[in-house]
């Protein structure tokens, strides 16, 4: 039987591969599995954590600065957003990291860019890790819509785990 | 150059004619007529270059004839960064009195502009304004544009 493991051939299709048995029999097709590896890597033990910021009545046009507390040891994995009104694509957004003086994305990006949608959020290829000790950010958020805007936002991350 | 100047800085107020060495100044202005009640009009507009950022150092918006009452509300002014007038700039998203005049711009904290943005002013008459259409809006805007890969750091809000 051949592994396949160090064989450049193609796994799937064929019963007698190593990661026959761990994914389900009536998904095998479409299941999607990386045998030993967490999620994700060089962060595993760690337990996630979701920072929020809302504005809930920002004006037409308006740009809102706001600063947050992040936890400590945090690494950065992604964004999420949502807006009550998405005309105009509904917000764009800019996160500055208070302790190293630097813009993370140096202009106003639309959230859906960077975050991705709802059903459909972005995972950063690129963990970015915060100051270990009492971090901040400061987030500025741009209304697009012409209407007053509820905004939601928050950054997705891990706090802790094992980093080398 | 100090430690403390080595950080970029967010704050305004600091080192405005700091920064790249091939710098291009800039002198936009222009006009348009108020639009009807309700109604909006794009009173200025430009383009900053292809592969340079810069900042608005004066600015200039500014409404000539009559039955304009500043402050009131009734004739407004956005200045956004893209031709959708989506992105308005930070504090500038509803201007409700001139400021200064195209003859004599007054000095702002700069906003920092960057490379493919439009940069445009736009008047707003109100529906119920007493401000009859055919009245002239004006806007002037002074700032440098410099090549991006001499950037020190300083960037503005």
């Amino acid at each position: 039987m051949s592994s396949g493991a160090m064989s450049p051939t193609r796994l799937m299709q064929k019963t007698p591969n190593p990661y026959w048995g761990m994914v389900k029999k009536n998904t095998i097709q479409g299941a999607v599995y990386r045998q030993g590896q967490m999620s994700p890597p060089g962060l595993e033990g760690g337990f996630p954590t979701w920072v929020y910021a809302e504005f809930p009545t920002i004006a037409p046009s308006d740009t809102q600065d706001l600063t947050l507390y992040v936890p400590d040891d945090f690494t950065l994995l992604g964004y999420l957003g949502s807006a009550s009104q998405m005309d105009g694509g509904g917000f764009s957004f800019q996160v500055y990291d208070e302790d190293r003086n630097i813009w993370l994305n140096d202009r106003l990006i639309n959230f859906q860019c960077l975050a991705g949608t709802g059903r459909a959020p972005l995972i950063e290829r690129e963990p970015y890790d915060f100051k270990p000790d009492k971090p901040q950010v400061l987030l500025r958020v741009a209304n697009h819509s012409i209407l007053q805007n509820d905004i939601q936002f928050a950054l997705y991350g891990i706090v802790g785990g094992s980093k080398e | 150059m100090s430690a403390a100047a080595a950080v970029p800085n967010r704050d305004s107020s600091s080192n405005v004619h700091s920064g790249a060495k091939r710098r291009e100044p800039f002198y936009f202005q222009n006009s348009v007529a108020i639009p009807n009640p309700g109604g909006s009009a794009t009173v200025m507009q430009f383009l900053v270059p292809s592969g340079k950022n810069g900042y608005i150092w004066k600015l200039a918006i500014d409404y000539v004839g009559a039955g304009f009452v500043e402050g009131n509300g009734l004739v407004t002014w956005k200045i956004f960064r893209d031709i959708a007038l989506r992105k308005a700039v930070k504090g500038f998203n509803n201007i409700l009195a001139s400021i200064g005049q195209v003859s004599n711009p007054v000095e702002i904290p700069p906003i920092q502009i960057y490379e493919n943005e439009w940069i445009t002013v736009v008047v707003y008459n109100a529906v119920t304004g007493p401000v009859a259409a055919g009245q002239v809006s004006v806007s002037a805007a002074v700032g440098w544009f410099y090549p991006k890969n001499q950037e020190d750091g300083q960037r503005w809000p």
